[in-house]
């Protein structure tokens, strides 16, 4: 479905990217994980077209890089930012529809709307309220309730635990692989390599700006190298 | 002679507010200050001006001809000025706008002459009296004239999808552009919407003063930029306020105290609002929780 291949992206004066390559299969969750700054998010942002690079990101079978941002998200790649980046200043309901400002198909808007409400009842409750007053993890549940309303076929989620107690990450997740059932296709970036590799299918351990190895997550669960390095054991 | 001074204060404070709500429109997306407004609503003046004398337009027209070539100016600013360092430190793009301010008022010397040029009689002015109130058919037209243009601009802003694409770029332009908004184009079409209205206003200070001048944008833009900040920079409808504000104590200050120190009015007021509400009068202080 998505096919990175030698993607090189320098930011500012830094070699962040150095030619890493990773493929995306449609239904299947794919984790990338690495510590800070070893390049994840810069992987997303290059795919979602808000930064430029070099290589090649095949998107079914067509070059995506380099495409503008709104081009891209109208192919159906959707991503989460880090830190959830809501609309502090519209309320939960607007926020929401601004997922689906590139849609016109209203019918299947306010199903989708629907749909969210179901998956995330806390939104529901709070559709009036400001965006900036919800707590953390009502603000990543909103983050990716809009996502979701511009139907994408591809959901880029980074770093959806930062910051959240638990409890609330065990419920983000379970949403994750609840829509991941549903037929949607996700990436995921994350430094909590625990809760990445017991959720996703396939992961990519990234080390400073490059592939250092990969596998089956389950599989991974159980690799020393990913034990030492990034499960704390 | 209070009455008078007051729709006097009144006119002149629409005409700062119309000019300050593009200042704070532009900073509010791309948190520019954009110098070269000032010369944009001198602009406006000039090509209202050219349409009425050598292009024989009903002075309707004019008007709207001087507010969609100064919306013409706005994008091609945007887009040679701007455009191209977005991603530099801010510092060099204000560098460009005093550059582009400096060039505008040039460009206009060069085109239309350094004098003076009279403002034709376009409107016969009586002068009406209701409940102690006085205000002469100009003051009326120009109050009317920004009433009129901030209800559009609010009404496109608030309901329409462009406008919600300009309210979401503005709070965060990346998560923005994941929605799927061509931020580029919200940012021409902000800077069109903020020139045109500070065109309208040029053109109005051209009639109410039957005055037009190559430098005549240059007090104005600063003393809308106060109005802005007054307002609480990024706020229209604190743009509107500060403008009214800055109008109405400016009228009766030079009234009551000296008409000497009628600029430095503005900038006392800047000080004191400042020092006591930093963000401005209607500034967002909306309350975020990480």
């Amino acid at each position: 479905m998505l096919k990175v291949e030698a993607l090189d992206v320098y930011y500012g004066g830094i070699h962040a990217l150095k030619g890493i390559s990773f493929e995306i299969m449609k239904g299947q969750i794919v984790t990338l994980i690495g510590s800070n700054g070893a390049g994840k998010t810069t992987a997303l942002k290059a795919i979602s077209g808000l930064i430029s690079g070099k290589g090649s990101i095949k998107y079914e079978d067509k070059e995506i890089l380099g495409s503008l941002s709104e081009k891209i998200v109208a192919k159906g790649i959707c991503q989460v930012p880090e830190g959830r980046r809501i609309f502090t200043a519209l309320n939960v309901h607007e926020n929401l529809m601004m997922g689906a400002y590139l849609r016109k198909d209203k019918a299947s808007i306010q199903e989708d709307l629907g749909y969210v409400y179901e998956l995330f009842p806390r939104l529901k409750e709070r559709a009036d309220q400001m965006g900036g007053t919800l707590s953390g993890g009502e603000q990543q549940m909103l983050a990716i309730g809009r996502a979701i309303m511009a139907k994408p076929k591809l959901l880029m989620l980074d770093e959806p635990s930062m910051g959240l107690a638990p409890i609330v990450v065990e419920e983000i997740f379970e949403a994750v692989k609840d829509l991941n059932k549903k037929g949607l296709t996700v990436l995921l970036v994350e430094q909590n390599a625990n809760i990445a590799l017991q959720t996703a299918d396939i992961c990519y351990v990234i080390e400073s700006g490059t592939i250092a190895f990969s596998g089956k997550a389950r599989e991974l669960l159980n690799d020393d190298r990913v034990r030492k390095a990034y499960l704390g054991e | 002679m209070f009455m008078e001074q007051l729709s006097n204060g009144i006119a002149l404070g629409s005409i700062y507010a119309l000019t300050a709500i593009g200042f704070t429109m532009v900073y509010g997306i791309i948190r520019l200050i954009n110098f070269a407004h000032g010369d944009i609503y001198m602009i406006g003046a000039f090509l209202t001006l050219t349409g009425i004398t050598l292009l024989n337009m009903h002075l309707v027209m004019a008007f709207l001809f001087g507010m969609a070539g100064a919306a013409l100016f706005g994008i091609l600013i945007a887009k040679l000025a701007y455009s191209p360092i977005f991603k530099a430190p801010r510092i060099n793009i204000f560098l460009s706008a005093i550059g582009t301010a400096i060039f505008l008022e040039n460009f206009a010397m060069l085109i239309w002459g350094p004098e003076t040029q009279a403002f034709p009689d376009v409107i016969q002015n009586n002068v009406y009296t209701f409940l102690g109130f006085r205000a002469s058919t100009l003051q009326l037209v120009i109050l009317g004239t920004t009433i009129l243009l901030v209800t559009v601009l609010t009404y496109v802003v608030q309901y329409t999808k462009i406008g919600r694409a300009m309210r979401c770029t503005s709070q965060d332009m990346d998560a923005a552009r994941l929605m799927g908004i061509n931020t580029n184009r919200v940012v021409y079409i902000t800077f069109a919407l903020g020139s045109s209205l500070g065109a309208a206003a040029g053109a109005l200070v051209g009639m109410y003063y039957k005055a037009v001048f190559p430098m005549m944008g240059f007090v104005p833009g600063l003393k809308a930029f106060i109005a802005a900040v007054i307002g609480g920079i990024g706020s229209i409808p604190g743009a509107m306020l500060g403008g009214i504000i800055m109008g109405v104590s400016e009228s009766l200050g030079a009234a009551y105290i000296s008409s000497g120190y009628r600029d430095a009015i503005a900038f006392i007021i800047l000080i004191a609002i400042i020092l006591i509400k930093p963000s401005g009068l209607l500034g967002k202080a909306v309350k975020e929780k990480v």
